[in-house]
């Protein structure tokens, strides 16, 4: 792939991360703001209350979003992350929130695809 | 120009010395998950305490668990004990035996008209009747995650309502609308 290939992947890298670690962040600090966006099989199938599941929600997309930040296993993360948005998007359904969240799946499964593009940990360091 | 280049590429030459490893890149992800594990319990035990000076504050107002909750009952040794609850008039009406958890919202078995639920049509007074119950969301309405402005303008309204919730959410948040709202009574013509 051309450099500008490269750094056209890491541009949305980057950009997915702070995403990610936005909302984990929001998550994780105003989970009651959060809870009506829990679906109730998510609930029934795991038992826990909305709270939880949501500060759960918040530490997950921190901590992928940090990897997909620093470009640490990041096909991986990113198909995890991609499958859980596509998830959300599911469950919410093609309304003003739910369209976006696919397109932000759509990405991720296209960094998942693609690779990390420079400036990673995965594509700098040698194995 | 250069000086950019140079820095980025000392970058580079830096993250592949520190994490040549793949252990130290197992390493890495580790050290992530815990962190963000931490952050989870951590944020856990901030949830599950209540805010002193709240709790200060209703203690001295007579109410230890403040305006959103409903007093169901006095507590037995019994587990499984009677749960009452207060209904407008000033009577209790029994609902049932059974470990008696606190609801947010407060339930009244009265009924309302539609002239009445049509004066509650504000953001800061907002009722809403849902399949001909009415519902008051006021104290919700800042926390409705599609934001509050979603709402507003079926504030006072009752099929407009039931039409617009059935069609965004169908049926899968019918359980946390009565979960949060305050139930001002059923709906009459």
């Amino acid at each position: 792939m051309s450099t500008q290939g490269q750094w056209g992947l890491t541009v949305i890298r980057v950009g997915l991360a702070a995403v990610l670690l936005w909302f984990g962040r929001e998550q994780l600090l105003h989970a009651a703001d959060w809870i009506g966006y829990v679906p109730n099989y998510a609930m029934s199938l795991s038992g826990l209350p909305a709270t939880t599941i949501v500060l759960a929600n918040g530490s997950a997309e921190i901590a992928f979003g940090l990897l997909l930040f620093l470009g640490l296993f990041t096909r991986i993360s990113a198909f995890v992350m991609g499958v859980h948005l596509a998830l959300i998007a599911f469950s919410l359904g093609l309304n003003q929130i739910g369209v976006r969240d696919w397109g932000l799946a759509a990405a991720l499964f296209g960094i998942a695809l693609a690779g990390p593009g420079t400036l990673s940990i995965d594509g700098d360091a040698s194995h | 120009m250069n000086f950019w280049a140079d820095a980025l590429e000392k970058w580079n030459d830096t993250i592949a010395l520190c994490v040549s490893d793949r252990t130290m890149k197992y390493l890495l992800a580790v050290v992530i998950f815990a962190t963000a594990g931490g952050l989870f319990f951590w944020q856990m035990n901030v949830a599950q305490m209540p805010d002193t000076a709240t709790v200060q504050e209703n203690a001295q107002a007579g109410n230890p668990f403040g305006d959103d909750s409903t007093e169901v009952g006095s507590l037995d040794d019994d587990t499984n004990r009677e749960v009452e609850v207060e209904d407008e008039d000033g009577g209790t009406t029994s609902a049932g035996t059974g470990t008696a958890t606190v609801p947010a919202g407060g339930a009244s078995t009265g009924s309302v008209i539609r002239a009445t639920l049509k004066l509650h049509n504000k953001q800061d007074d907002c009722w809403v009747a849902y399949k001909s119950v009415v519902y008051d969301i006021t104290r919700w309405l800042p926390r409705h995650p599609g934001s509050a402005g979603a709402i507003v303008p079926y504030c006072g309204t009752a099929e407009e309502f039931t039409a617009a919730f059935t069609k965004q959410h169908g049926t899968s948040k019918e359980g946390r609308l009565k979960q949060e709202a305050v139930v001002e009574g059923a709906l009459s013509n």
